[in-house]
């Protein structure tokens, strides 16, 4: 039970790692540019894509996630200076509506370009062993380098954001846009920076995730909810918060859909519980975030605002 | 306020629907009438979420989940009446009588718990928290393995029974789905219009004065949430009748964005827009794939939100009044 | 009408209001003053409920004003006009004054009436507007108007509440000499009629409307008094005295 109960809480940490990538360039987005971009999942989606093509010419993995991260980053800035820059000053209803209509679109692309059928790529040989954990549970390499990818990415974020000038200017305007603007900073061209920077992030997560689960259109919709549940229980505009509501969304998700039905199969009949359970486990992370935001309305640790 | 008479226009309208089968008939294109049904269906749910998202300022993004409380009120209903087997203890039932307005309460009492916590929150928490409770009722229905969990379930006893209207029958079913929308569009005109209509409106543009005049905004916020519930649960009872099937993909985040297009295209904070608006999209469904192949780009045709997407984009930033704004410029 | 006792409200180390007692009588007009940052603020949203006091009482006409919620306070008879210049933009003039007189009337029972159809209602929403001399306005988009009407706007919706006690927080606050004058003219006129507690930085405004000046710094009351005994207050002169005579200039 307690090898099951780690490999399991491991698995939920890696799951939360994809989640933060994703989450940490929407968080910057909302904090800093105020706008919620839908759309960011595609950038996870397009990251597959290319690590998936790109891996399937070249057969080298290595090569594919240098490669493809250039290519997510060009697609996020014709993004950006096409579209999410017309969004600024608009309302929230408004950026909800052109970045769905950006899903349509790019999804409709992918399909018209790859067709229907899911592209699946192999783990690379040199991480495809395991590693025994203390404790003796073995975990495979791969899913331990990519929580080691997000730990790095974590670390990096937090570095330039703490330390740098470019981290300075970054929190100064998620609290207060005006005085950074009025500080000479250029503002279009900090915003491409931190849009860019923030889909290289979600195209990584994209390319990592490929070896896992199959690529196909529609994958990054449904991780980009799950990545804004994150985003609003950790508060939005705060990397911390999205580390938070990340490792915790991945860990619940995780367990729920591994215990669960264990346990409701102790009142139930195994029909009845595995039916119950499927749609408890999915359902629990919305829970989780309808009780943080019924008693914290902006979120675990909001960012404060003084626009 | 914006002025919302147009008698003249509304009662055109009224009458080209009125009429409508007759044409279809006519013309021998009669299998139009099911296009005809889904308009006016939606068309309702597209208008009470209008309420929330013009005359308020609430942008729910949640709020095909009502659509899927009503549909599945319908749904449980008659496949229980079809097994002949009983839900906590009730019998199932085909009787329009009792399974709409039950599909309206419950879709009520959604509303109501729904309402009562996304409300104390605001802005992008709104739109997030009401996405997330649309998720948790689209799980709902998902693991709900006895009723087809993923795949829905068909309703084999047919449409719901009421006295002296065969609702089986194609032309009678659209007259009753259009008398409810024409019951449920008057009732918001005078809505919109009451007093009630006004603090609704002094919500969306000056929230926090209200309670400085004596005004609770929550409470309000609440009625109007649980009335637009309400509406899309009537869509959602009348489309299960419709289509004589339920499933998940009714409550599916990216139908809530398709009732958010709905009202945008036909343009918001008006009650006309989204009829329009859902006219629109059902006519683009229909007939955009064969506009394009006519074009010659029969490789769009199969693919055509590759060119919705971008007209939908042009409409959000450059035509924010939608079909309504182009029929009616704004005086002033 | 009004009277604190001993309210406190600290923001951590800060205190916004240290042990301020104040009683205002009804039929005066009592100004508030006091430099930048003095809580004036602070005491006006305690007043109206933005705020709850770390400690203290305020009692109001009789009552525990404390334990009334924000939104009731209009109804208990305690009004206020706001600082930065707050209307619903896209409604006319009329339908401001309307929906105060709405919710004065009791929202329940006749919420569902159609709007146009209440004519008692608009007769005396223009009545309030004939007050402030802004019935040639009632059928303009309030956003439309220049920032001294929207004033006027704002106190005709104050006076539609019917208040016992208005709450004026800066309200010739950006205006023009011109403008100013005639917003202290308005006050004049209404002094017969409502009881006013007054926050003001233009002196002159306060001098010549005062009946009773308190002085708030650092979140204390160190005087109140006529206005010619304030004018010539120690204290207070020594509590301007880095702030440019009695002149602020606005927060």
């Amino acid at each position: 039970m307690s090898q099951l109960f780690l490999e399991q809480l491991l698995n939920g940490v890696q799951l939360g790692m994809f989640l933060f990538l994703v989450s940490a360039g929407l968080t910057l987005v909302f904090g800093f540019m105020n706008i919620i971009n839908l759309a960011h999942g595609s950038l996870f989606m397009i990251g597959a894509y290319a690590m998936a093509l790109i891996g399937g010419v070249t057969g080298s993995f290595l090569l594919a996630l240098v490669l493809s991260l250039p290519v997510v980053a060009c697609a996020a800035w014709v993004i950006e200076v096409v579209i999410i820059r017309r969004l600024h000053e608009r309302d929230h209803l408004d950026q909800v509506l052109a970045t769905f209509a950006l899903i349509l679109f790019i999804n409709e692309g992918t399909t018209m370009l790859f067709g229907r059928v899911p592209l699946f790529m192999d783990v690379p040989a040199s991480l495809s062993g395991t590693v025994t954990l203390p404790g003796g549970v073995t975990y495979p390499l791969y899913r331990v380098a990519i929580i080691g990818a997000g730990l790095a990415v974590a670390l990096a974020l937090w570095l330039i954001i703490a330390r740098t000038r470019v981290g300075m200017q970054i929190r100064a305007g998620t609290t207060n846009r005006e005085t950074v603007e009025q500080l000479g900073v250029n503002i279009d061209r900090l915003n491409t920076l931190i849009f860019v920077v923030g889909a290289m992030f979600a195209g990584l997560a994209g390319a990592l995730a490929g070896p896992l689960t199959s690529v196909e259109v529609g994958m990054g919709e449904n991780l980009l909810i799950l990545c804004f549940v994150c985003v609003v229980i950790g508060g939005i505009g705060s990397v911390r918060g999205a580390m938070l509501g990340a490792i915790t969304v991945g860990v619940v998700d995780t367990m729920g859909r591994a215990f669960v039905p264990d346990i409701l199969g102790r009142f139930l009949d195994p029909a009845t519980a595995s039916g119950i359970s499927a749609g408890l486990s999915s359902m629990s992370i919305y829970l989780l975030m309808v009780v943080v935001l019924v008693f914290r309305p902006t979120g675990l640790f909001p960012v404060a605002r003084s626009v | 306020m914006r002025d919302t008479h147009h008698l003249p226009f509304l009662l055109g309208c009224l009458a080209a629907l009125l009429l409508l089968p007759f044409v279809l008939q006519a013309t021998g294109s009669s299998y139009l009438i099911s296009t005809a049904t889904r308009l006016v269906v939606f068309a309702i749910a597209a208008v009470s979420l209008d309420l929330l998202i013009g005359y308020t300022g609430l942008v729910s993004f949640g709020h095909a989940a009502f659509l899927g409380v009503g549909a599945y009120t319908v749904g449980i209903l008659s496949f229980h009446a079809y097994e002949d087997t009983t839900l906590i203890g009730l019998p199932g039932t085909l009787s329009g009588l009792v399974a709409i307005p039950l599909a309206l309460a419950l879709s009520a009492l959604a509303a109501l718990i729904v309402g009562a916590l996304s409300l104390r929150t605001r802005g992008v928490y709104f739109i997030m928290i009401t996405l997330s409770f649309g998720q948790m009722l689209f799980f709902l229905f998902v693991s709900l393995e006895q009723y087809g969990g993923d795949d829905g379930m068909m309703m084999f006893e047919g449409r719901n029974r009421l006295p002296l209207l065969d609702l089986n029958d194609r032309i009678s079913f659209y007259y009753f789905c259009l008398a409810w929308f024409v019951l449920f569009f008057w009732f918001c005109t005078w809505l919109v219009r009451s007093k009630f209509g006004r603090t609704l409106a002094a919500i969306k543009q000056n929230q926090d004065r209200l309670s400085s005049i004596g005004i609770n905004a929550y409470w309000a916020k609440l009625q109007v949430f649980v009335i637009a519930g309400v509406g899309a649960g009537l869509a959602g009872a009348l489309s299960a009748n419709h289509t004589e099937f339920v499933s998940p993909a009714l409550t599916h985040w990216t139908r809530s964005g398709d009732l958010m297009i709905v009202v945008i295209l036909g343009g918001m904070g008006t009650l006309v827009g989204p009829v329009l608006g859902t006219f629109l999209f059902l006519l683009l469904e229909e007939f955009l794939p064969l506009i394009l192949r006519g074009l010659g780009l029969g490789l769009l045709s199969e693919h055509w939100r590759f060119v919705f997407g971008p007209i939908l984009i042009l409409v959000v930033l450059y035509a924010k009044t939608g079909l309504y704004g182009l029929i009616f410029p704004r005086r002033g | 009408m009004l009277e604190i006792r001993n309210l406190c409200k600290s923001f951590g180390a800060l205190k916004a209001a240290d042990d301020v007692s104040l009683t205002v009588e009804r039929g005066t007009i009592h100004a508030l003053i006091g430099p930048n940052g003095a809580g004036k603020t602070t005491l006006i949203a305690l007043l109206s409920g933005y705020l709850q006091p770390t400690s203290g009482a305020i009692a109001f006409d009789g009552r525990d004003l404390l334990a009334v919620p924000t939104h009731l306070r209009p109804h208990a008879g305690l009004v206020r006009s706001f600082q930065i210049t707050s209307v619903f933009p896209e409604m006319t003039v009329r339908e401001n004054v309307c929906l105060v007189l709405q919710s004065v009337a009791g929202q329940a029972r006749s919420l569902f009436r159609l709007a146009a159809a209440d004519r008692a209602e608009q007769e005396e929403a223009d009545a309030t507007l004939a007050r402030v001399g802004l019935i040639d306005q009632a059928d303009a988009l309030t956003g439309n108007l220049a920032h001294g009407q929207k004033r006027q706007v704002e106190i005709a919706m104050a006076l539609a509440a019917r208040p016992k006690l208005l709450l004026l927080d800066e309200p010739t606050a950006g205006m023009g000499v011109e403008e100013s004058r005639r917003i202290m003219d308005l006050l004049e006129s209404l002094r017969d009629s409502v009881t006013m507690l007054l926050v003001e930085h233009d002196m002159d405004v306060v001098f010549g409307l005062a009946d009773r000046v308190s002085v708030l710094v650092y979140g204390k009351v160190i005087a109140s008094d006529t206005p010619e005994r304030i004018r010539v207050n120690a204290d207070v002169q020594e509590a301007y005295l880095g702030d440019h005579e009695l002149h602020g200039e606005g927060d």
